[in-house]
């Protein structure tokens, strides 16, 4: 339960981190977009290896990931499309790509259709990896290492990262990348979105990107407290989801989602600008009228 | 070194395949405060983001102090729309400032003491010190303006292009904008603004670029500044070069 | 050709034909206004809809799921125009929000259902996540044609206000056009089509075909009915196509193919449609000789 739970605590720790950029972007829906298509890098590079364990796999889902992400742009600069139909419509083909992929040449390998939507993180205990004498969930050890790499990231990007999130025009004019910024970032949130697979599946994890991110955004008013909220937040509904998810005897990953769900609405409901406050301000000015 | 701040070489720009500006030669003077006037869809903020080679033109060329290249830009302080960024971002108005020290700083390094002090200054100046640790979506139209014109100074260019500094802003902001304007001009600044305002023209600029596509008129304000040319750019349809 | 004229081919190409021709007119609207993620969001949000009903009812008529797919698709909906509307929070990160968060809710559902032995022929669920169309009844057919013939009236029957309000909301309102109708209307016949189509399609692809044929027609033409015109025919061949594949091949899901037909379409579409890439660079390329 304790393993369970701490790679349920990494995995939603390490996307959230970068969830934080990808909401101040505006790019969420193309994390919507990764984390389906990573699946066909998956699928790929297990028909070369033959291994579900192999880095091979990491390394597909992330070229994949990288493919979608500069496949969207190339169809929104061309003017043919507004982004959000690009969007749809790469994600749908390279998606569907995979599940023809998967049904026609790998039924007989166990790649699940309920693993690659939710993931199974009751077993992610199960394969283990030795490290200095400890014995730990392979699961575990992955996502740490992709959880500091995230961190390097944002400490060292920190002042791109945030300028090229404000400003990308003025960035741009002052001679910093955005695009080189904003392929490292999509470069990571596909090789988290690979490493989380296991533990949550293709669509909870954009849950996990997501909804601590925004839920954060909604009350902080400077870049290093939304980091912070976000992160507390995405630790709070991980620990409240999985002791939910364990004791109902229903899915983990499902259950995480809902909870994060619940959370976001109540600080939206509650907080001191909410929903509530503002309508009840604009019904008692009505009166007044 | 030029002897043009900016200048263009048969610049034209086009938005698929339609023509955006058309074959522009301008050179805009050092030291020099030149606006850009010209009716809605005359290209005005087309050109500016085709000489901070946001866009990429058809043909022709822009040059940043003589030089096409790239790092020629560090030269210059863009004060883009205000509608063009998010406001809702969790910034305060000191972070949006210090974000005008960030082209002098490299990789790994932070904005030092030293940034943080110049960003203090530049705040001063567009009298903004008293809503430094506001959060950003709590200004009114004209302070947002006042807090880009400080990340612009913070930055510490020779060379200012803004698009529509005036927009929609309060007549105080407008006099500190425009005072802040010619002091830095005294010290050899240039500035390149698009403007809307055509009564204000001849007492804020002393060169002015007419655009309708075409060039229509430039020059010093006192010369071309006449209602042949305004009416010539603003009533007049221009015959479409493109189409014969 | 024995493929062609049998009994169970017949009955899916009828049902996904209509189906991607009326969800190619429907999509037409959100796809230029530039809403086309909706659908992916209410798409996927329709699941827990499927899951709820069949713990209600415990039966797996499609009948009725679908209306737990509808009633959750709104709610869906009103959420997402609700947290736009009075927060800062941007429509892509409040359809990532419900899109995942209401899958989530689904499948921690199906898995309680699933491990639950007072629910019996709970394998069918699975069906609406990716489609089952190689198992459609004249039932799940009959449906289609239903809710596509009463979207296909409400659309022809509010056709000129629909026009106006895709093309221009402000002038709309000046001549006396209810948004708010409006935006209801869209939102009925986009779900209804949604919810008779994930059978087919299942909830995670849906988007695909709402957009593609859309997309297609923007590529042909400026003109509304043309581009509906195009939409109707690319989503009614790509789904003939797809169906045709994966009838005959082993394998194949039909959902899937039918969303690589349609992929196809907007390849060729980009490159020589009249709007298309290579007309637009010949053009790009004079006006650059003409410079």
């Amino acid at each position: 339960m304790i393993e369970v739970f701490a790679v349920l605590l990494v995995t939603a720790l390490a996307s959230s981190l970068l969830g934080v950029f990808l909401v101040l972007k505006g790019q969420a829906m193309t994390t919507d977009a990764i984390s389906h298509t990573i699946l066909l890098g998956i699928v790929i590079a297990f028909f070369i290896t033959n291994d579900l364990r192999s880095p091979l796999l990491i390394i597909g889902a992330a070229v994949i990931g990288l493919i979608t992400v500069y496949l969207i742009e190339l169809v929104t600069a061309s003017g043919l499309m507004k982004q959000d139909a690009a969007i749809g419509i790469v994600f749908t083909a390279l998606f569907a790509a995979a599940v023809i992929l998967v049904s026609r040449y790998a039924d007989n390998v166990h790649l699940d259709i309920d693993i690659v939507l939710m993931g199974q993180v009751l077993f992610a205990p199960l394969n283990r990896i030795e490290l200095l004498g400890i014995s730990l969930p392979y699961a575990l050890v992955q996502l740490t290492i992709v959880f500091i790499i995230n961190i390097l990231f944002v400490l060292i990007f920190y002042k791109e990262l945030k300028v090229t999130s404000f400003d990308p025009v003025y960035a741009a004019a002052a001679g910093i990348s955005t695009t080189f910024i904003y392929y490292i970032l999509m470069t990571l949130v596909s090789v988290t979105a690979v490493t989380a697979f296991d533990a949550v599946g293709s669509i909870l994890v954009i849950s996990f990107f997501v909804t601590p991110a925004i839920t954060a955004y909604l009350v902080t008013k400077r870049l290093s407290h939304m980091i912070w909220l976000t992160l507390i937040t995405a630790a709070f509904n991980s620990l409240l989801g999985c002791s939910f998810g364990y004791f109902t005897d229903i899915s983990i990953s499902g259950s995480v989602a809902s909870v994060s769900l619940v959370t976001f609405l109540a600080v939206f409901f509650f907080n001191k600008n909410g929903w509530i406050r503002k309508t009840l301000k604009t019904r008692r000015m009505l009166r007044k009228i | 070194m030029s002897e043009y701040a900016v200048s263009t070489k048969n610049l034209s720009v086009a938005y698929s395949d339609k023509p955006v500006i058309w074959k522009l030669n301008i050179n805009v003077e050092k030291g020099s405060r030149t606006a850009i006037v010209g009716p809605n869809g005359a290209g005005k903020s087309t050109l500016i983001k085709a000489v901070m080679k946001l866009i990429k033109p058809v043909s022709g060329k822009s040059f940043i102090d003589g030089s096409t290249h790239k790092s020629a830009l560090k030269q210059v302080a863009y004060v883009p729309q205000k509608g063009e960024v998010n406001w809702d971002f969790p910034a305060t108005v000191f972070d949006v400032v210090l974000m005008g020290r960030y082209v002098h700083k490299g990789l790994f390094k932070r904005p030092d003491k030293k940034d943080k002090d110049i960003a203090s200054a530049a705040l001063e100046t567009m009298k903004m010190t008293k809503y430094k640790n506001r959060q950003i979506s709590e200004l009114s139209g004209g302070q947002r303006q006042r807090v880009f014109l400080a990340r612009a100074i913070a930055h510490d260019a020779s060379i200012y292009i803004m698009d529509e500094p005036l927009q929609g802003i309060d007549i105080t902001t407008e006099k500190l904008i425009i005072s802040t304007m010619k002091k830095l001009q005294a010290e050899g600044k240039t500035f390149l603004v698009v403007h809307h305002n055509l009564n204000t023209v001849p007492d804020y600029f002393n060169r002015v670029i007419i655009l309708n596509k075409e060039i229509i008129a430039s020059g010093p304000v006192e010369e071309v500044w006449t209602k042949e040319n305004i009416n010539a750019a603003y009533y007049e349809k221009s015959d479409e070069p493109w189409t014969s | 050709m024995d493929i062609l004229t049998s009994y169970s081919f017949i009955i899916v190409a009828l049902g996904t034909v209509i189906l991607s021709a009326v969800a190619g007119v429907i999509g037409s609207i959100s796809v230029i206004k530039g809403q086309s993620l909706i659908g992916d969001a209410i798409g996927h949000a329709t699941f827990p809809g499927v899951v709820l009903a069949f713990m209600l009812f415990n039966v797996m008529e499609t009948s009725v799921l679908v209306v737990g797919a509808v009633i959750l698709g709104i709610i869906a909906f009103q959420l997402i125009h609700m947290i736009t509307g009075s927060s800062k929070i941007s429509l892509d990160s409040a359809l990532a929000l419900v899109l995942s968060s209401f899958f989530g809710l689904g499948m921690a559902l199906k898995s309680y259902v699933q491990g639950n032995p007072n629910f019996s022929g709970t394998q069918g669920i699975d069906d609406f996540i990716f489609g089952q169309a190689a198992y459609m009844l004249k039932s799940d057919v009959y449906l289609i044609i239903a809710a596509s013939a009463v979207s296909l009236i409400l659309f022809f029957l509010y056709y000129q206000q629909l026009r106006i309000y895709t093309f221009d909301p402000v002038y709309a309102r000046t001549v006396g056009i209810s948004i708010k109708f409006m935006n209801i209307l869209v939102l009925a016949m986009t779900i209804m089509i949604i919810a008779v189509g994930l059978k087919a399609v299942g909830a995670v692809l849906i988007v695909n075909i709402l957009i593609a044929p859309a997309v297609t027609g923007t590529l042909w033409s400026n003109k509304f009915i043309t581009v509906l015109r195009v939409a109707a025919a690319t989503g009614g061949l790509s789904a003939f196509i797809g169906t045709y594949i994966s009838t005959t091949f082993t394998g194949i899901a039909t959902g899937p193919a039918i969303i690589l037909a349609l992929s196809a379409c907007v390849i060729i579409s980009m490159l020589i449609a009249p709007k298309g890439i290579l007309v637009k660079r010949q053009r790009l390329r004079k006006l650059g000789e003409a410079a």
